[in-house]
């Protein structure tokens, strides 16, 4: 591990929060989703796109109901890092079966199965070989550890010119089972005044996030993965999503907490006032950029709280209430102060931008 | 007559692929739908498997993208009924029995000349064409629409004129046109026939730009039926909206996610009218 160079930030970080909504790789992908027919079949339950009618906010899975007769859903996500990967392949292989869980988690899916699709440069290359060696031990320890069968996979290798070999990118694709398509849930915030949770634990993990690789940090620690902690907050989450306790869920990956947060404000077309001093010791930067895994954020239906209180036995803190237009962010200083609209730009014209 | 007696012709060829909603929502109202592919109508196909269309009440063409949307959307597919069934289809609209068109389907009927059909059942040139979207795209994108139509259109007679329905539409040629010096005759005889089913707005209501409509159609026109009300073609897809569930903002409200949709009310419209008719 390299000492970590924390990079400047600007004072105000709002604008490295739109900057980071704005990354080609955060940035809404409505461009090619739209493109496609997602609905055919009509039985597209849960959308690429999600929120308020013509808002188009993010989704972490898609759900299908495959059966005329039966509530029962699919769920479908992704989940890669190429620069945790190429930082470290093993976490990365880790990471990218957390991701995938993750998403599935929250739209309501628990982790079924999972397949792959692994690019990488010449094998030949002894160092490329051993990217790949490690990152598919990390892929399926965790696969081993979460009991979820990898039954199939694809593998390209040799992506690789003069210039250099492609970033290792080990894509997970995994399948959840939705119980009742009925209580699934979106990413886009759903009602003022109920309070948002941070849910699982934010670590200094600063390496190849999208903060260090927009700003020039170095170093650092890539983010670990604990199978069980994952394990465990997965199942507290479902045991609320049965009992229909959650509003709004978004994991949180690329560009980390703030990120997530204004996407589900983005989708919702509503605010936040937050104040992540429960957040504990970190520096502000962290808490806000940091990626760290097994993370969601969750909006609590705020008359069911105590209920997610009592049942929720894994780390979770609360850090603010949905409201306003405005997504607000204090750590006993404003962070971030900022309109929704203002974010929904930031992430939504990228892509039309950069593709034509 | 019974909803069950009602029988549903949900046609298709290579490339068509919303049969199984379409015969799903005709279904889940009570209905008797059969997916037959055009090689049984036009009794191309082993004896067993042949089929009449003047045995059906209602016939339905479904979305997709028949024989590869090759030459026109919709263009294969229409010239193939037209050279092969013609009198039959002709026959099934004169003796106001139901058509529905949805998207490729809607394609086809103007493809055939069913619509708009202002002198005859069945035009011998089309006199319209869905053309490509404004935007060069194919657009998956949900659509409000505003009913506009007084009352003749079976497939909408449960729908109150006026009200606004939330229908998905998924097209890339989707653009309405008449040849430029027939426009205005045309638009005015759609108006005078009350042939005008739906039209895109936006969210306030309004009739609407890109991407509410999602293709620039003429007078932001999404849906229309013949002068006698019992063909009708739209380019948004009611089907896959028959459940609430499958809208895709249902997540946001305490509405039933497995209560009716907004679809439901154009395949209730339609089982109900042959019932009655008995």
């Amino acid at each position: 591990m390299m000492d970590e160079e924390f990079p400047p930030l600007p004072r105000d970080l709002t604008e490295v929060l739109t900057k980071l909504l704005s990354n080609p790789n955060v940035a809404s992908k409505e461009w090619v989703v739209r493109y496609y027919d997602h609905e055919v079949r009509g039985n597209t339950v849960i959308k690429p796109l999600q929120g308020k009618l013509g808002m188009r906010g993010p989704g972490d899975a898609t759900v299908i109901k495959p059966l005329e007769g039966s509530f029962r859903g699919l769920a479908i996500a992704v989940g890669v890092n190429p620069w945790f990967t190429a930082l470290d392949p093993y976490k990365g292989g880790q990471a990218s079966v957390d991701e995938a869980c993750r998403n599935l988690t929250a739209v309501g899916g628990i982790p079924h199965s999972l397949t792959d699709c692994l690019n990488f440069g010449n094998p030949e290359k002894p160092e490329r070989l051993g990217e790949f060696r490690e990152a598919v031990k990390g892929i399926g320890d965790m696969a081993s550890a979460l009991n979820l069968a990898i039954p199939s996979g694809n593998v390209s290798f040799y992506n690789e010119t003069s210039m250099g070999a492609c970033l290792p990118t080990a894509t997970v694709l995994g399948l959840g089972i939705v119980p009742d398509i009925r209580k699934c849930v979106t990413t886009d915030l759903k009602e003022e005044g109920n309070p948002i949770y941070v849910v699982g634990e934010t670590r200094h993990e600063m390496a190849g996030s999208l903060l260090f690789r927009e700003f020039a940090g170095k170093g650092g620690m890539v983010p670990g993965v604990s199978p069980e902690a994952l394990k465990a907050s997965m199942d507290h989450l479902q045991g609320c999503f049965e009992r229909s306790l959650i509003r709004a869920c978004h994991d949180i990956s690329d560009g980390g907490l703030a990120v997530a947060l204004a996407e589900m404000c983005i989708g919702g077309d509503l605010g936040v006032n937050a104040d992540i001093v429960a957040m504990g010791k970190l520096p502000s930067a962290a808490k806000l950029f940091s990626e760290s895994h097994s993370r969601w954020l969750v909006e609590v239906d705020r008359k069911r709280e105590d209920e997610w209180l009592q049942r929720m036995k894994v780390p979770n803190v609360k850090i603010g209430l949905v409201g306003g237009k405005m997504l607000v962010i204090e750590d006993k200083d404003v962070l971030v102060d900022v309109e929704v609209g203002q974010l929904r730009k930031a992430w939504s014209e990228p892509l039309w931008k950069l593709l034509g | 007559m019974r909803a069950n007696d009602v029988k549903v012709c949900v046609l298709r060829i290579e490339g068509t692929n919303c049969e199984e909603e379409t015969a799903a929502a005709f279904y889940n109202m009570g209905a008797s739908p059969e997916k037959v592919h055009l090689k049984q109508l036009i009794h191309s196909c082993p004896e067993e498997m042949r089929r009449n269309l003047e045995d059906y009440d209602i016939l339905a063409l479904p979305g997709g993208f028949s024989a590869g949307d090759y030459v026109r959307a919709g263009a294969i597919f229409a010239a193939r009924i037209k050279s092969a069934l013609s009198k039959q289809v002709d026959e099934f609209v004169s003796a106001h029995k139901p058509v529905i068109g949805i998207c490729n389907g809607f394609q086809i009927l103007v493809e055939l000349g069913l619509l708009p059909a202002f002198e005859a059942a069945m035009s011998r040139e089309p006199q319209a064409a869905l053309y490509t979207n404004d935007s060069a795209r194919f657009e998956c994108i949900p659509t409000l629409l505003r009913h506009e139509n007084s009352g003749n259109c079976i497939f909408t007679s449960s729908l109150p004129k006026g009200e606004v329905v939330m229908f998905p539409s998924a097209h890339a040629e989707g653009k309405l046109m008449f040849e430029t010096h027939e426009e205005r005759r045309y638009l005015d005889l759609l108006e005078k026939n009350h042939q005008v089913v739906f039209r895109y707005v936006d969210p306030e209501g309004r009739y609407a730009g890109y991407p509410w409509s999602p293709n620039g159609s003429i007078s932001s026109i999404a849906g229309l039926c013949n002068p006698a009300g019992n063909v009708m073609g739209l380019m948004p897809h009611p089907e896959r909206v028959f459940h609430r569930y499958t809208h895709p903002d249902w997540t946001r409200d305490s509405r039933d996610p497995s209560g009716d949709g907004d679809g439901k009310v154009i395949f209730q419209s339609a089982v109900d009218h042959v019932v009655k008719k008995g």
